[in-house]
């Protein structure tokens, strides 16, 4: 199993740092994981959010492929209903060029009323809008597609990131890998796969887990917390916007609690040893087609040491302990 | 004082050539910034056969990774093609990962095609372009707006206070008004009658209440596509079918009728040197002369898929021989 990183250019107050210094040290930051053996890194879109959340990945991917020589580039996802496809394709095409093929795309169907509303997109057909853009990408980027220039792959890897077995059952029919780890999604998708006649073997998954992994983990969970409350409750109220639903925030003794609750599939936020998280992790993929997991190199602006700790561990202990699974 | 410029045409390449060229270009830009270029310019077309570079923004990061202190700019980004929203997004991204360095020449594009493959309406791009524009420094300015009804906010707010540079290019009298009346500098390209245009451009510009901002025609037989070679005959030779690839599409494009706007309508390597136009292939002194006459050397490496060794020996003698002696 691949291990990598996952970024998404959130610099939430009251811990930011200053802009003209943040990408800067995020493309930085890349490098170092490379050096340190990461197999890819993974970019984030979201639009709207306080904290600045990275809203154009491949303009970023771009930066990082001109920095990296081996480091495989990921979108964790696209918002396909918010592009334009002729336009995605080109500039996929693109980012593939500058990496030499090292480029691989993640979408999904997005979630957040604004965000549709800021592109003018509809969110009651998202899901099939999706299906249709892996379609169309197919197509376009193809060995006999019509995009000038050709990406290297023809074409490069698409990956669906469906959350529900209605999702994987999508991805199943698209014989597409599937960017999620949820041990309920694999039955549809295998069933949806030897439907569309993929067959069982063309299973495959990959997915974020939200790990953070430190030296003394009951240190390190208390001054991650705060950062992780901004991330969940800014994802929950960026889910309720625009609903009517009011979104119900999670506080941070229901963290401490989730933390040693083994029973949830999704677990908020874990802080590890590494040791741990080879543990965690085995119980998280065992039985699943999962070839690659990757954790956010920083949760919501987390204090640059234990930043820099947890992507010595994840890559330098966890990465090589999990490597022949 | 040299200047580059990359489109990435690239008849014919493989996917190993062409990643190649990718990466010279960026490469090439270290080594402008090196020698102290004033910036590097690349620009935006699509559905070209030759793999015409379609996503400049894309190419800008790359090269603005590889660099600290270069300026970049995008000209011209066809920006009525775009969505302003995404556009505004990647300005933004762009402004950080670069620190400022990237700025913008916007441009309406004059190729049907490229209309049609975004489902937009040619007959109608003046319109949308004045709408584009005004979204786009609405977006830049990092305060909420509303954009054909919609709320939009790009986020993070710029690196540069106020968004990266805008100016636009064009060649008409209405391209100059549009630029004056957005409060925009006006890159002209050819024209038979510069000062009709600047005083359409001034007279919009006052008219809007904007101070006039920069102006600037290129004269017409100005040398934009330099290579600098030992020997002139045998540069034609090896640089001449790569530098008439770039004319004839570029003809092509615009037109039997518009040879001037093209910048050439030359069908050989024998006609394009004998205009003396805007493809050059000189000696270091001949370079030397460009730099007199115009002020920097537009040096266009890559032009029409030129082989990145064939591009490196040209800059190589640049180094040497031009920017040395002077």
């Amino acid at each position: 199993m691949r291990a990598g990183i996952y970024l998404d250019g959130r610099n939430p107050e009251p811990w930011a740092e200053p802009w003209p210094d943040f990408y800067a040290r995020q493309i930085e930051l890349v490098v170092e994981a490379e050096r340190l053996g990461a197999d890819s890194v993974w970019l984030s879109e979201h639009h709207l959010f306080d904290d600045g959340y990275l809203p154009q990945p491949l303009v970023l991917a771009a930066a990082l492929a001109a920095r990296t020589e081996r480091i495989r580039l990921g979108t964790a996802v696209l918002l396909g209903p918010l592009w334009n496809p002729a336009r995605l394709a080109e500039e996929l095409a693109l980012v593939d060029n500058l990496s030499r093929g090292r480029l691989m795309v993640g979408l999904g169907a997005g979630y957040s009323r604004p965000e549709f509303d800021l592109y003018g997109a509809d969110p009651s057909t998202r899901y099939g809008q999706t299906d249709a853009l892996v379609r169309e990408l197919r197509r376009l980027l193809g060995p006999d597609g019509p995009i000038t220039p050709p990406s290297v792959q023809r074409p490069p890897e698409l990956w669906l990131g469906y959350q529900g077995p209605q999702g994987a059952r999508r991805a199943g029919l698209l014989g597409a890998p599937l960017l999620s780890t949820n041990p309920t999604s694999l039955d549809p998708y295998r069933a949806a796969l030897r439907e569309a006649g993929h067959g069982d073997q063309a299973a495959r998954m990959a997915g974020v887990v939200t790990v953070v992994v430190a030296d003394d983990p009951d240190q390190a969970f208390e001054r991650v917390l705060p950062h992780a409350l901004h991330q969940i409750n800014t994802y929950r109220a960026a889910a309720a916007a625009g609903t009517g639903r009011t979104p119900s925030p999670v506080t941070a003794d229901k963290l401490r609690t989730a933390r040693h609750d083994h029973t949830t599939v999704l677990s908020p936020l874990e802080v590890l040893t590494p040791d741990q998280t080879v543990a965690w992790l085995w119980t998280k993929v065992q039985g699943l087609p999962v070839e690659e997991v990757f954790c956010w190199a920083s949760v919501g602006g987390m204090p640059h040491d234990l930043v820099q700790r947890h992507l010595e561990l994840w890559l330098g202990e966890v990465r090589p302990a999990i490597g022949d699974w | 004082m040299l200047l580059v410029r990359f489109d990435m045409r690239s008849p014919g390449a493989s996917p190993e050539a062409r990643a190649d060229l990718y990466r010279a270009a960026i490469e090439m830009s270290a080594w402008a910034e090196e020698h102290g270029a004033v910036t590097a310019v690349v620009s935006e077309h699509h559905a070209s056969p030759d793999g015409y570079l379609p996503a400049p923004l894309i190419l800008a990061s790359a090269i603005a990774a590889r660099t600290t202190s270069l300026p970049i700019t995008v000209g011209a980004v066809l920006a009525g093609l775009h969505d302003p929203v995404a556009l505004a997004e990647q300005m933004v991204v762009l402004d950080h990962i670069s620190r400022g360095r990237v700025s913008y020449t916007i441009g309406l594009g004059y190729r049907p095609v490229e209309y049609e493959m975004f489902g937009r309406d040619f007959a109608d791009r003046g319109r949308r372009m004045d709408e584009v524009i005004a979204a786009l420094q609405a977006g830049l300015s990092g305060e909420p707006f509303e954009y054909q009804g919609r709320p939009v906010h790009v986020t993070p707010a710029p690196y540069t206070p106020g968004g990266p540079m805008l100016s636009y290019g064009g060649g008409s009298l209405a391209a100059a008004r549009r630029a004056g009346r957005f409060g925009l500098g006006f890159l002209g390209q050819g024209s038979d009658d510069p000062a009709a245009l600047e005083s359409a451009y001034r007279m919009a510009a006052e008219e809007a209440g904007h101070q006039p901002g920069f102006f600037y025609v290129p004269s017409a037989g100005s040398a934009t596509a330099v290579v600098v070679v030992e020997d002139v005959d045998r540069g034609w030779a090896e640089h001449g079918p790569h530098l008439l690839h770039d004319a004839q599409m570029y003809g092509t494009w615009v037109g039997p009728d518009d040879a001037a706007e093209a910048g050439s309508a030359a069908t050989t390597v024998a006609e394009l040197r004998a205009e003396n136009g805007n493809y050059r292939v000189v000696d270091p002194e001949g370079a030397r002369e460009i730099i007199a006459d115009q002020g920097v050397l537009p040096l266009f490496p890559l032009a029409g898929g030129t082989p990145p060794d064939l591009a490196w020996s040209s800059l190589d003698l640049v180094a040497r021989e031009v920017l040395t002696d002077g």
